[in-house]
């Protein structure tokens, strides 16, 4: 007979031992009835907290880097570059300042050889006329060509400043040889920036007199590629040395090939170029933290700080979560033993039980559907960001709570009302595999993974699920970048949240935000745009917003059949507009390819952000292609018209990880000219990805999604919807289920 | 009166803290605050915990105990065996820990942060019964970004008593050195296991069987 186990969240679930016709015993229900086991399980509760510093600290003991960052944010000397790369991923914040010129640089890793930079610079006194400062935004890329050998030094070849305006522009072809552990020397020559100190007429000359005369900027707004002046006119040599005492030290020289030319120009004067000489230290404080002193150019101090992330070193690897439920193993004869089908109320009490034991896992039971030798169980899953993790955890679960004739398992994970996948999972894989060495790999070739739309039919929805209102209320902060008055803008304010689930998929969601501080509200900036201000008014939606409601919609998501997604949102959809929004999305479960079509009809809201519209409406919509390169590369390209009314394309490209991190780059080109758009020429950015669990370590899917754009204008610009269909099943489908399949035993 | 300055207190909490009535787990600055919060604890004292078990609280428990250390944590705990899978027994702490051992030997823990995800310690088993002098060990591990890893190590065992056993176990760069002490039965008693970098040595003692 099957009974109501009274377990709860916080006992040993595996304690039950269910046997055919028997009661159903508890072990914990046992070891309360004993007082002396106080003693014991007061023990028990002394642990956590001293494994979690633990775990902490162990992570601090980990290794120092061979290089450290200049200047520029990049790994290299003081001004100028090495050919070391840093580790792969790593990302690197640096704020470095000298002579009236501060560069805040976000460095990444993008592949092994590979990286990029970030830079947004403000130079003191740059309009000689009215001694105003400039901002400049820049983009790096850098290749090591050559990995160091024995006797060969490593070589690499950069393109500093190569999309922005060009105060920073220059390339270089730079070599670095470590002569022991400790020691290292770097020699380079550099055309642009680093050819204007001593330099000498470029031997390119020889296939063709281009290469003798660096040419002027083009005439343009920023933001274009200036191959044109890549690698032309005199080049100089630099050439420097490292020394690291200790792990934690290092001590830098060199000799600049960087005249500063203009920073040193009558007018501005920002420093003296005595000496071309530059010495420096370097100070890991901890894994994570360096600070940089520096004595530049025989006149100048300057300072740098340097925070560095790896997306490949969370808090402790697979996390800090509990422990999931041991595999229940059957017994010989429960397979074949079908009495409790007799039971009318068997059904109900399995249910109930599973949802309790989900829900002590942080998982929520949606809907079940049990046969004799089959159940089939609908699951949402807020915890997992590794979406094996909540697969293994339910299946470890069914063992524990299905009768032994229940011999097949279909675990189908729902997001927002959409059956992402469907997972076959034979018991007794899961009874064969729970130590197997290789258990991961088996057990992912082993398991089925197909298309839900057609899964899960006949299903029993659990009670409370439908209508149910979940809300939340907490702080909020925004923050804009680059604003020449206010460089960053920040707002902090209380946010309420409420979400009101009526059935499945059909969803109202709405956010109302109240400023309390910030400058965020103060000093809006003037739109010089030409084009309809679909996006350039943003400042003013943050002054005259106190109170917003930032978001106010229905939705409805289903799967509109096999390999079909489906979604209608209509509301405020984002803080400046509301409409009306469709989209249809074919993505195999199995497969590399998506494909996408967006409609939007979408009018402009008020200032204000309450209920108001402005007279500015748009049909814009877009197809949509998704690849996944299967080598942690993503692509997607987005073909349509966007909010202005423009036609174009946007192309990203996103390095995902499979523990959740993103970085990725991208590019919007319309029909708008480059003069029309304004400064930039064209819409860009990055994009990231932060997994909180790699800080906390706890199971959380929360992300914090940034999209940093060096300048946001009204051509390319995008309506944005919440949750788009691609993002809300990716991470469900097989390559990424498979990259992170070691998690399904976690 | 009273009630209104209850909601104050909430409000004034929601917006520090945030609340709600969804999932817990996502609201970050309440897990900050649960790190803040968590008591400084003094690491239990083994020998009081040894202490406590006494037979009669062993013989409630029905089925082994372990008594484990986490060595450069500090921690002690108390496992109880909840589930057999052939001759793999799980241990767990109710707190969110289990540890896994054949015949002894460490073969997969969870909770820990750094957990060993599985072992194959077949060559080791026989060596600890000593039908071998040196045997492989392979370990499983999460990197950090969720990919399974390998670690081989080659093994060697020496015996400094019929029942005390010593496993140093190396690869490139890497070495770990076990302790077993196993009983007339075979049985393992108390041993030393390494789990992982992150770990370090666990100090498991066999009660109640």
């Amino acid at each position: 007979m099957i009974q109501r186990s009274s377990l709860t969240s916080c006992l040993p679930v595996p304690a039950i031992r269910q046997q055919a016709g028997k009661k159903v015993i508890s072990m914990v229900k046992d070891l309360s009835r004993h007082p002396r086991l106080r003693v014991v399980l007061f023990c028990f509760a002394t642990t956590i907290a001293t494994l979690v510093s633990g775990a902490v600290q162990a992570q601090d003991a980990g290794r120092a880097a061979q290089y450290t960052y200049t200047l520029y944010g990049t790994p290299g000397l003081i001004d100028m570059p090495t050919a070391q790369s840093a580790d792969d991923a790593e990302l690197a914040a640096t704020l470095g300042y000298f002579g009236g010129t501060t560069r805040t640089t976000l460095s990444f890793q993008i592949m092994p050889r590979l990286s990029g930079s970030f830079r947004y610079a403000r130079i003191d006194n740059w309009v000689i006329a009215t001694g105003e400062n400039t901002y400049d935004r820049s983009f790096d890329l850098r290749y090591r060509l050559v990995d160091e050998g024995v006797h060969r030094p490593a070589v690499a070849i950069g393109l500093q400043d190569f999309v922005g305006t060009g105060i920073y522009s220059g390339e270089y072809i730079v070599a670095t040889k470590q002569l022991n552990p400790q020691f290292g020397v770097t020699a380079g020559v550099g055309w642009g920036r680093f050819g204007s100190y001593n330099g000498v007429a470029n031997p390119l000359g020889i296939f063709g007199p281009a290469f003798d005369v660096r040419p002027g900027r083009s005439d343009n707004l920023g933001g274009q590629v200036e191959s044109g002046r890549w690698f032309r006119g005199d080049v100089a040599v630099f050439a420097g040395a490292a020394w690291r005492p200790t792990d934690r030290l290092t001590f830098k020289a060199e000799y600049s090939s960087d005249a500063y030319v203009a920073e040193t120009a009558a007018g501005r004067d920002l420093f003296r170029r005595h000496i071309p000489l530059n010495v420096g230290v370097d100070y890991q404080i901890s894994d994570t933290v360096h600070i940089q002193g520096y004595y530049i150019y025989g006149s100048e101090a300057g300072f740098a700080l340097t925070y560095k992330i790896n997306p490949k070193e969370p808090l402790a690897n697979g996390g800090l979560g509990q422990r999931p439920t041991p595999i229940r193993l059957r017994e010989p004869g429960q397979i074949s033993d079908f009495a409790w089908r007799a039971q009318p109320d068997a059904s109900q009490i399995l249910r109930d039980s599973l949802a309790r034991l989900l829900k002590a896992e942080g998982m929520v039971l949606e809907a079940m559907h049990l046969e004799p030798t089959h159940v089939t169980v609908s699951m949402r899953n807020p915890s997992y960001l590794a979406r094996s993790e909540a697969i293994g955890r339910t299946a470890r679960i069914l063992t524990q709570v299905m009768p032994g004739s229940v011999g097949a398992f279909t675990i189908i994970p729902v997001v927002s009302g959409i059956r992402a996948v469907a997972v076959m999972i034979d018991r007794s894989d899961l009874e064969a595999l729970e130590f197997a060495p290789d258990g991961a790999a088996q057990s992912f070739d082993r398991a089925q993974i197909a298309d839900a739309a057609e899964q899960g039919a006949g299903s029993t929805l659990v009670d409370g699920l439908y209508p149910h209102l979940q809300w939340r209320v907490g702080p909020y902060a925004t923050i804009a970048y680059f604003d020449p008055e206010n460089p960053v803008r920040i707002s902090v304010g209380a946010e309420l949240a409420a979400a009101y689930d009526v059935a499945p998929g059909l969803t109202f969601a709405g956010k109302v935000r109240q400023r309390i501080a910030g400058n965020g509200g103060s000093n809006p900036r003037v739109s010089d745009s030409v084009l309809q201000h679909v996006r350039t008014d943003a400042s003013i939606y943050d002054v005259q917003s106190e109170t917003a409601i930032t978001q106010l919609t229905v939705a409805y998501q289903t799967n509109l059949g096999r390999d079909f997604y489906g979604r209608v949102t209509a509301g405020y959809l984002e803080r400046m507009y509301g409409g009306i929004s469709a989209e249809v999305l074919w993505k195999p479960v199995d497969g590399q390819f998506g494909l996408g079509a967006e409609l939007n009809y979408a009018k402009q809201r008020d200032f204000d952000q309450l209920f108001g519209f402005q007279a500015y409406a748009v049909v814009t919509g877009h197809v949509s292609g998704y690849y996944d390169f299967e080598n942690g590369m993503h692509g997607q390209l987005d073909v349509g018209r966007y909010l202005a009314g423009d036609y174009g394309a946007t192309i990203t490209l996103e390095r995902v990880f499979d523990n959740g991190w993103r970085f990725g780059a991208f590019a919007t080109l319309t029909d708008v000219s480059f003069g029309d758009f304004g400064e930039g020429s064209f819409d860009k950015g990055l994009r990231f990805t932060v997994p909180l669990t790699h800080f906390s370590g706890s199971p959380t899917a929360r992300t914090y999604p940034v999209t940093l754009r060096p300048l946001l204008r009204d051509g390319g610009a995008r309506l944005s919807v919440p949750g788009r269909l691609y993002e809300t099943v990716r991470s469900y489908h097989e390559p990424s289920l498979q990259g992170s399949w070691g998690r399904f035993w976690r | 009166m009273k009630h209104i300055r209850h909601v104050m207190q909430i409000m004034v909490f929601c917006l520090v803290a945030a609340c709600g009535n969804g999932n817990d787990r996502n609201l970050v600055p309440q897990q900050v605050l649960a790190r803040l919060a968590e008591p400084k604890q003094t690491p239990a004292d083994v020998s009081q915990v040894r202490a406590a078990l006494t037979p009669q609280v062993l013989t409630a428990i029905d089925g082994p105990v372990l008594l484990v250390q986490i060595m450069n944590r500090g921690a002690v705990a108390v496992l109880t065996r909840v589930a057999m899978n052939g001759p793999i027994e799980t241990f767990l702490t109710p707190d969110g820990i289990s540890l896994s051992l054949h015949d002894g030997l460490l073969v997969a823990t969870r909770g820990l942060g750094f957990d060993l995800m599985a072992a194959d310690v077949g060559g080791p088993l026989g060596a600890v019964m000593g039908n071998a002098n040196d045997a492989p060990r392979e370990h499983r591990y999460l990197d950090g970004e969720n990919h399974v890893s390998r670690d081989v190590f080659d093994c060697i065992y020496t015996r400094s008593a019929a029942d005390h056993i010593r496993e140093i176990c190396s690869r490139a760069g890497n070495a770990f050195e076990n302790t077993y002490i196993v009983d007339v039965f075979g049985l393992v008693r108390v041993s030393r296991q390494w789990v992982s970098e992150g770990v370090g040595y666990l100090l498991i003692e066999r009660w109640g069987d």
